[in-house]
């Protein structure tokens, strides 16, 4: 985005609201500050020459979880995701980012993933058999989240998959971070870097179809790698099989709520197939929160590195409502939305069972008929 | 305030609940339309020295006791979405944000009303009752920004429902009103009228019982008419068959908003709307809508469903061509809205501009005047101001109201309203005999007539000379550019 265009966007917001709507950070904070409109007008200030940018603007900038529900409601159609992904790739570039983004960027760039574990410990958690990358069509992208913290996801999909005898191969500790974090810190180069590293060990083993459990790989592997791999999400990918008849699975009478995550639902549009995969398990009732799809909240968790406390608190309005809508548990598609939900169940006590929809799978999957 | 003041008070709502940052402060106590720093300076406005977000009823009288004892002044604000100027402070004080008093406080299905808090949105409570069977008897059309105690502030005169259940103002049973001396009051129905359309300036509106129905079946109608004159006169018919919802677009808002890739289409009229009722009922009542549109050409019921779900969506994504837009709200008699559309099409005949209508109560429709504009062309910004300034004139040769009076519009008062003025001034100044709440709003005359007049024939014809006044005027000290509008005499203060 340029300077201009950015420009036309500062003067194109109608200062209506309609971004506090949605917005989670406002929902909290109740300042202005934290809004589309409140950043637009001080963006005016500063094109006018009116006002210097300060910390707190920069610290406005990376309050934000980029979520995009403020463009679901913006009546002008202004992409503040866009826009501030340009703003925060500028300040990277000026070494103007607040404390806690340097301190995620150092890890990035030094560990090559979020959570500061060894690189080469990234298949650590796979049976042997796993551990030496064969040649294979499809690739199971593993994601640093389902590696290190929540490798119970990655798991879960082994198994699965395993059920039902499919082929398929993992890079264990040659899968490099998918880039993703860093590029929404504004960073290219190093990104660029894990990228390029990934691409060429897809094409060594001959690759064709890439599916992830991790929403934020999915969008990345989608919009910035080459567009010669197919690349599904873990939904989208077991949804095909369960059409095809190679997987099935056993009775589960459960009342389940199913969270959007931001990433795979406004960002990738992919609303149904995490829907309807569950409705493909016998004895599931599905129950939907207020306001869902598009109109889903952003879980937090985008704001758990640089705002724990906010980040917990916008988690807790969604698990108060998931406790109200008497369920069994509560299911999302997403590692960053489960590990803040779980996160926030812990601090504030509130009882909800919450699952990652891999998780649930590994003691229902049968073989199809 | 002094900073004592400040620090007190903030006891008074705990510390997280007050900021005196100033960019907090800049950014809590502006509204919808831009205000020009030269204009700033000749309304002679004082920004607020603390913004707090009150959490309960008790914490808003805590605040007014406080700020009565101490003649501090107090400007309630809801989301900000009018562009009058009534959410803005002008004379210091507090700026005091009803968004943390949000939420569904009770819902009773069974005697069928729902109590809210005045910083909720309307969204919020359409999709809460819509939801569970329910809809709302009148709500605005900036639903996704507008609060319950803005919206009844501002009058709540015409939106969604209002053509089916009459004023928004009927639907409530009670309110919980804060008074300048920080009373807490609850209000019936006829004494909740005293502060719908008050703007702030007579109590804080805190918490509020409207009655819901029960949703109905619909059924959605979309006409485009060839002349803009059969398109107003079947909008003169359909208001008597209480429609739920009634909207109309003109051509050069449709040819505005198919530049940036809608599908309107490009007649003089079109004519959206939805009617509900029971099976036989609402079929009577759509074969009623086809009858009196029969010199409209039928749409389909799926693009105007479309249109209803995109009614908060759509509205302004012709904005982008300005980038900068001005818009006027009035509200006319419907039969005046074909002659007051002549007068515009002369008025602003070099301009690019178009505009929407809401069907409101008792047959009155709002209208919204939308002109593209660039505020950074500092001159062409402001001829393009005085024309909107004319186009409200015409509005009011047409027997229009503005939208709220706010700030802008207090100039307009006394012309308007006449006698009544000076009753409505007497009822102010026993309600709030320290003038604390809202100050320079509704009744307070901020701009001398005579000022905004000679300004906006001037602004016409020579605009580059209007902004050197104004700008000078933004150097003069305060006193003396207040001291000189109130020699033009009106009550300035």
């Amino acid at each position: 985005m340029t300077k201009e265009e950015l420009a036309h966007q500062v003067y194109t917001c109608a200062s209506c609201g309609y971004c506090r709507f949605g917005c989670v950070v406002y929902q909290e904070t109740g300042l202005e500050r934290n809004t589309v409109r409140g950043r637009m007008l001080l963006f005016k200030k500063i094109l006018e020459g009116k006002m210097p940018l300060t910390k707190d603007m920069v610290d406005s900038i990376y309050m934000c979880a980029q979520c995009q529900n403020c463009n679901v409601n913006c009546p002008t159609g202004i992409n503040f995701v866009e826009m501030s992904e340009a703003l925060r790739d500028e300040l990277f570039r000026q070494g103007n980012i607040p404390e806690s983004a340097k301190m995620i960027a150092n890890v990035l760039t030094t560990y090559g993933n979020p959570y500061a574990q060894a690189a080469d410990e990234k298949g650590a958690w796979l049976p042997p058999k796993y551990r030496e990358p064969k040649k294979s069509p499809n690739l199971f992208f593993v994601s640093c989240t389902s590696a290190y913290p929540l490798n119970r996801v990655a798991k879960s999909i082994l198994k699965v998959l395993e059920t039902i005898e499919f082929d398929f191969t993992v890079l264990g500790g040659e899968e490099y971070c998918c880039g993703n974090p860093l590029i929404r810190l504004g960073e290219h180069e190093k990104s660029g870097e894990m990228m390029r590293k990934n691409v060429k060990n897809f094409k060594k083993l001959g690759v064709k179809r890439i599916f992830t459990a991790c929403p934020g790989c999915y969008r990345t592997l989608l919009h910035c790698y080459p567009p010669e791999f197919r690349v599904q999400h873990i939904t989208q990918f077991l949804l095909e099989l369960v059409q095809e008849g190679k997987l099935a699975f056993k009775e589960f009478p459960k009342k389940i709520v199913y969270f959007d995550g931001c990433d795979l639902g406004r960002h990738c549009g992919i609303y149904e197939e995490p829907r309807e995969l569950l409705k493909s398990i016998p004895g599931v009732e599905l129950v939907e929160f207020e306001y869902n799809r598009e109109d889903a909240p952003c879980c937090g968790g985008p704001l758990l590195g640089g705002a724990p406390d906010l980040a917990r608190k916008i988690a807790e309005r969604t698990l108060r409502e998931a406790a109200d809508l008497g369920i069994d548990m509560m299911v999302t598609s997403c590692g960053t939305c489960f590990l803040t939900f779980m996160e926030a169940a812990k601090v504030s006590g509130i009882q909800v069972q919450i699952r990652d929809l891999p998780m649930l799978l590994p003691s229902l999957a049968k073989k199809g008929e | 305030m002094t900073h004592q003041e400040v620090l007190e008070l903030s006891e008074i709502v705990g510390k997280g609940n007050l900021s005196s940052d100033e960019i907090d402060i800049l950014l809590h106590s502006g509204d919808l339309a831009p205000l020009p720093e030269s204009l700033i300076k000749v309304y002679g406005i004082k920004p607020p020295e603390a913004l707090v977000f009150p959490q309960d009823t008790g914490q808003v009288s805590s605040i007014l006791k406080f700020a009565y004892e101490r003649d501090i002044p107090v400007t309630p604000r809801g989301a900000a979405t009018t562009a009058t100027g009534a959410a803005i402070p002008v004379e210091g004080g507090i700026a005091l944000d009803l968004f943390r008093i949000n939420g569904i406080m009770e819902f009773n299905k069974e005697d069928e009303y729902i109590t809210v808090g005045a910083g909720t949105p309307w969204k919020r409570i359409v999709d809460f009752v819509e939801n569970r069977g329910f809809q709302l008897g009148g709500y605005p059309s900036s639903a996704p920004s507008a609060t319950v105690g803005g919206w009844f502030g501002a009058g709540a005169s015409a939106g969604v429902g209002v053509p089916k259940y009459g004023p928004a103002g009927d639907q409530v049973m009670s309110m919980k009103v804060v008074l300048p001396d920080g009373t807490v009051e609850d209000t019936g129905p006829r004494e909740s009228w005293l502060f719908i359309g008050a703007e702030g300036t007579l109590g804080v509106i805190t918490e509020v019982t409207l009655k819901i129905f029960p949703k109905l079946k619909r059924r959605f109608f979309m006409y485009e008419f060839e002349s803009l004159e059969s398109g107003v006169d079947a909008l003169d018919r359909l208001w008597r068959l209480k429609p739920y919802f009634l909207t109309s677009v003109d051509m050069g808002l449709a040819d505005m908003l198919n530049e940036v890739g809608m599908h309107i289409p490009r007649k003089p009229l079109t004519i959206v709307g939805m009617v509900d009722g029971e099976d036989e009922g609402l079929l009577a009542k759509w074969m009623a809508v086809e009858s009196t549109c029969n010199e409209g050409e039928f749409l389909g019921e799926k693009p105007a469903e479309e249109e209803w779900e995109n009614r908060f969506k759509v509205g302004l994504s012709f904005k982008t061509l300005g980038p900068s837009m001005m818009a006027l709200e009035v509200r006319i008699p419907v039969p005046e809205l074909f002659p007051m559309i002549q007068g515009l099409n002369d008025t602003l005949r070099d301009e690019r501009w178009g505009l929407e209508t809401l069907q409101g109560d008792h047959g009155t429709i709002s209208v919204v005047i939308y002109m593209l504009a660039d505020e950074r062309d500092k001159v062409g910004f402001l001829k393009k101001f005085s024309y909107i300034i004319t186009a409200a004139r015409l509005a009011f040769r047409h027997k229009g109201f503005l939208f709220g009076v706010g700030l802008h519009n207090t100039s307009h008062m006394n012309r308007l309203h006449g006698e009544a003025f000076d009753f409505m001034r007497a009822m102010k100044l026993k309600a709030d005999p320290k003038e604390i709440m809202n100050p320079s709003k509704t009744v307070q005359v901020r701009m001398p007539y005579f000022m905004l007049a000679m300004s906006m024939g001037m602004m016409r014809g020579v605009p580059g000379l209007v902004l050197f006044g104004m700008e000078t005027a933004g150097y003069l000290p305060l006193g003396l550019v207040r001291f000189g509008l109130g020699l033009m005499g009106e009550g300035v203060k």
